[in-house]
């Protein structure tokens, strides 16, 4: 199955021919390329965390989902990968004493259980800005909730041969 | 089509492999990294001496924001080291 999924940069002097790799530390799933599926969600990050040079690029590609771990869409996927992490992160807790990261979890399967076959990892997080959502917040006496029924889901792409037509969308103003 | 049972099994293997000190060096290797990256690239090195003193003026160190509850400190703060 192929999605099309949309890749956020800062504005480059040369448009980029391939996604950028993420080597920030607190990126959640590790060193990947990271894809949007919503183009909404990659246009809030450029506003957000990709304002350096003043200006962001969107960029849309096709991505061969077949040896994705889909954790948002594929009910078995997400069980597996549920079953997985708890399995690692209470082996590490009961070993060092610590909490993993998700990322360090993530690692854990790539390096020490050499899951070469996972092209990438699909998942999901709900935003802490409530200012993009058409429902009203939930009041109940003094306390007010905004029920966040959008999921922001993305995929950490670790083989770069499932993406396909890498190209240039837009490029917009921070 | 990945093959979830044969991805599992290879991380049983793996977790069945490790020991408190296998586990514990590669999770404390990692956050090193992790750590070090974090003061990007270079390498550190050493001033002989530094001098610094500084008193942070009282009115600075809160500022009363609506929906805070904190109480104006009149207080100081020498810098750390």
């Amino acid at each position: 199955m192929k999605r099309k999924m949309f890749h956020t940069q800062e504005h480059q002097k040369k448009e980029l021919e391939t996604p950028i790799m993420c080597l920030r530390e607190d990126a959640w799933l590790g060193e990947a390329f990271y894809f949007w599926y919503d183009e909404e969600d990659a246009h809030r990050w450029g506003h957000s965390s990709k304002k350096r040079t003043g200006s962001y690029e969107v960029y849309e590609a096709d991505i061969d989902c077949k040896d994705v771990l889909d954790t948002v869409f594929n009910e078995e996927h997400y069980i597996f990968w549920l079953k997985q992490i708890e399995k690692v992160a209470k082996k590490i807790i009961k070993s060092t004493g610590e909490k993993p990261t998700l990322k360090e979890i993530n690692d854990y399967f790539k390096e020490r259980a050499t899951w070469d076959e996972v092209s990438g990892i699909m998942f999901q997080d709900l935003s802490n800005n409530h200012t993009f959502l058409l429902v009203k917040p939930i009041k109940y006496r003094t306390k007010t909730r905004p029920f966040v029924y959008k999921k922001r889901i993305q995929l950490a792409v670790y083989n770069l041969e499932i993406v396909e037509n890498f190209v240039l969308l837009t490029t917009e103003n921070c | 089509m990945l093959n979830l049972e044969k991805l599992e099994e290879k991380l049983d293997r793996a977790l069945e492999n490790e020991c408190q000190e296998s586990l514990t060096n590669w999770l404390f290797k990692k956050r090193e990294k992790s750590y070090m990256a974090l003061l990007g690239i270079g390498s550190m090195e050493n001033k002989k001496e530094i001098k610094c003193e500084y008193l942070m003026p009282s009115e600075d160190v809160f500022l009363e924001n609506e929906g805070n509850d904190f109480p104006i400190i009149n207080t100081y703060y020498l810098m750390a080291a």
